[in-house]
């Protein structure tokens, strides 16, 4: 199967300060479950912005589903990939949960009954019709995440990039969101996702890659 | 610049130029304000470029909100009119200059303040017998700028993410898509106030009476004449603006 991202020699260095991300070749697939793991400050957040395009590699190139990704705009690369913020505050903006989802849709024309079964379809999905109406910033940390999920995904995204979405969850929790992950997985996306947590390197990913220094130094399992 | 300026000559200057730009009401004297600030930032070796370059959204944002301004104040000098609505007035771009250049003002004052070490502003405030709460809160409030300035990018792009084009958000829903860009920055906000508080506690305010210094600051001639400079420009300024 062809990958879906493919990075070739990408470096990036940001303006102010020494680190740098180099000579990064990677690819990742659809259908599986890609763990970035690493120390604070190898770079996997780095990393991740890149391949969104939220950062512009200076030298190297990236190709996403087959397109060159220096042709496509930001607001278009959300329905090639999801990508979930470190932290969920900074990607919830609506006065209630049903809203988050149907809003984006409705902007780019979608009629408002389309947009609110989509949106029925995905509030069950995740586990959150029963909060359709509660405000997103109010919700747990749980449910923040998985409200993240599925407002991405109304997108419908081949892949997803998610950075550290165990954060600030208890183990139980994790679980849940595993499992969840896995699901998606199963489906036919593919996912990278950051993360230090074992319970989940061992037990869901397909494939661990570590980074150092802002290089990819181990790739396998 | 060799020599370091106190954070309360900043203070001065700022609250000189904040003052000066809301009370000003001709236009060319706002727009002489405007030009002062920013040569006072570049002065300060606040990297002004570097910031309007990485924050240009920002800017949009204000234009936005000054258009909206100029676009619905009515007035009898009508420069545009469509279809029987006059659109844009000479009033109208005045007053959408001037809060324009009132916002950017107030941002860029922000950026003076932030080129001080906080604990220096703190303590150059308690020392002018500001209680030592208020200084601590002020200038932590200001330390938030470019943190918020930060949150702030990160929600654009996720809302371009989301897929929303900001060159081509549908007329009817600007409005909304910026209160819901404003959503997350306002309850940051909160919660950085509610830190604030948390870590005043935890330092034991208003446990003790008085506090002991460390740091203690000391004006030098140079802040006198910017102090001096300012609070005098200032003055004459507003006085030539009122008589012209
Ligand atoms: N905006 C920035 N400007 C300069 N340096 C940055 C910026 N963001 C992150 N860095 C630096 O880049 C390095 C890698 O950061 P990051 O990719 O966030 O690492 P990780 O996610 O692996 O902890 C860190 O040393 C960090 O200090
Ligand atoms: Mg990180």
């Amino acid at each position: 199967m062809e990958s879906y991202i493919k990075l070739r020699q990408v470096s990036y260095a940001y303006p102010k300060g020494r680190f740098s991300l180099h000579d990064v070749s990677l690819n990742l697939n659809q259908g599986e479950i890609t763990v970035v793991k690493g120390l604070n400050g190898s770079g996997k957040t780095t990393l991740g912005k890149i391949i969104m395009g939220i950062l512009i590699p200076s030298t190297g190139t990236i190709e996403i589903d087959g397109v060159d990704s220096n042709k496509l705009k930001l607001c278009h690369r959300g329905s090639k990939i999801g990508y979930a913020f470190q932290n969920p505050d900074r990607q919830l903006f609506t006065a209630s949960v049903f809203e988050e989802i149907t809003f984006p849709l409705e902007i780019k024309g979608m009629s408002k009954k389309a947009a609110d079964q989509k949106a029925t379809m995905l509030l069950e999905k995740f586990d959150l019709a029963h909060l359709k109406q509660r405000v997103p910033m109010r919700l747990s940390r749980g449910e923040k995440q998985r409200l993240v999920l599925a407002s991405i995904l109304a997108q419908e995204p081949g892949y997803l990039i998610l950075d550290e979405p165990s954060t600030g969850l208890d183990r139980d929790r994790r679980r849940e969101l595993y499992d969840l992950l896995e699901t998606l997985t199963r489906e036919g996306i593919g996912m990278a996702v950051i993360s230090h947590d074992l319970q989940f390197t061992e037990n869901y990913a397909d494939r661990i890659i570590t980074m150092a220094e802002g290089q990819v130094i181990i790739d396998g399992l | 610049m060799v020599y370091k300026i106190d954070p309360r000559t900043k203070i001065i200057l700022v609250l000189c130029l904040t003052s000066m730009v809301l009370i000003v009401e001709n236009i060319w004297f706002v727009i002489g304000i405007g030009v002062i600030s920013v040569t006072c930032a570049l002065f300060m070796r606040v990297e002004l470029f570097d910031l309007i370059k990485r924050y240009h959204r920002i800017l949009i944002l204000i234009l936005t909100i000054s258009l909206v301004q100029s676009i619905f104040t009515q007035d009898d000098q009508v420069l545009l009119e469509v279809a029987g609505i006059s659109i844009l007035t000479e009033n109208g771009i005045k007053l959408g200059v001037k809060t324009f250049i009132r916002m950017l003002v107030i941002l860029t004052s922000g950026m003076i303040m932030s080129t001080s070490n906080y604990r220096e502003t703190i303590q150059g405030l308690i020392q002018w017998k500001i209680p030592y709460k208020i200084a601590f809160m002020t200038s932590l409030s200001l330390r938030f700028i470019p943190i918020f300035m930060e949150e702030f990018q990160d929600s654009m792009v996720a809302l371009q993410l989301k897929g929303i084009d900001f060159k081509k958000i549908p007329l009817g829903e600007k409005t909304r898509i910026y209160v819901y860009l404003l959503t997350p920055i306002i309850l940051s906000s909160l919660k950085h106030a509610e830190e604030i508080a948390i870590a005043m506690e935890s330092r034991g305010f208003g446990a003790y009476p008085k506090r002991v210094e460390y740091l203690v600051l000391q004006l030098k001639g140079r802040d006198y004449g910017v102090m001096a400079g300012s609070v005098l420009i200032s003055i004459v300024y507003v006085t030539l603006s009122l008589i012209i």
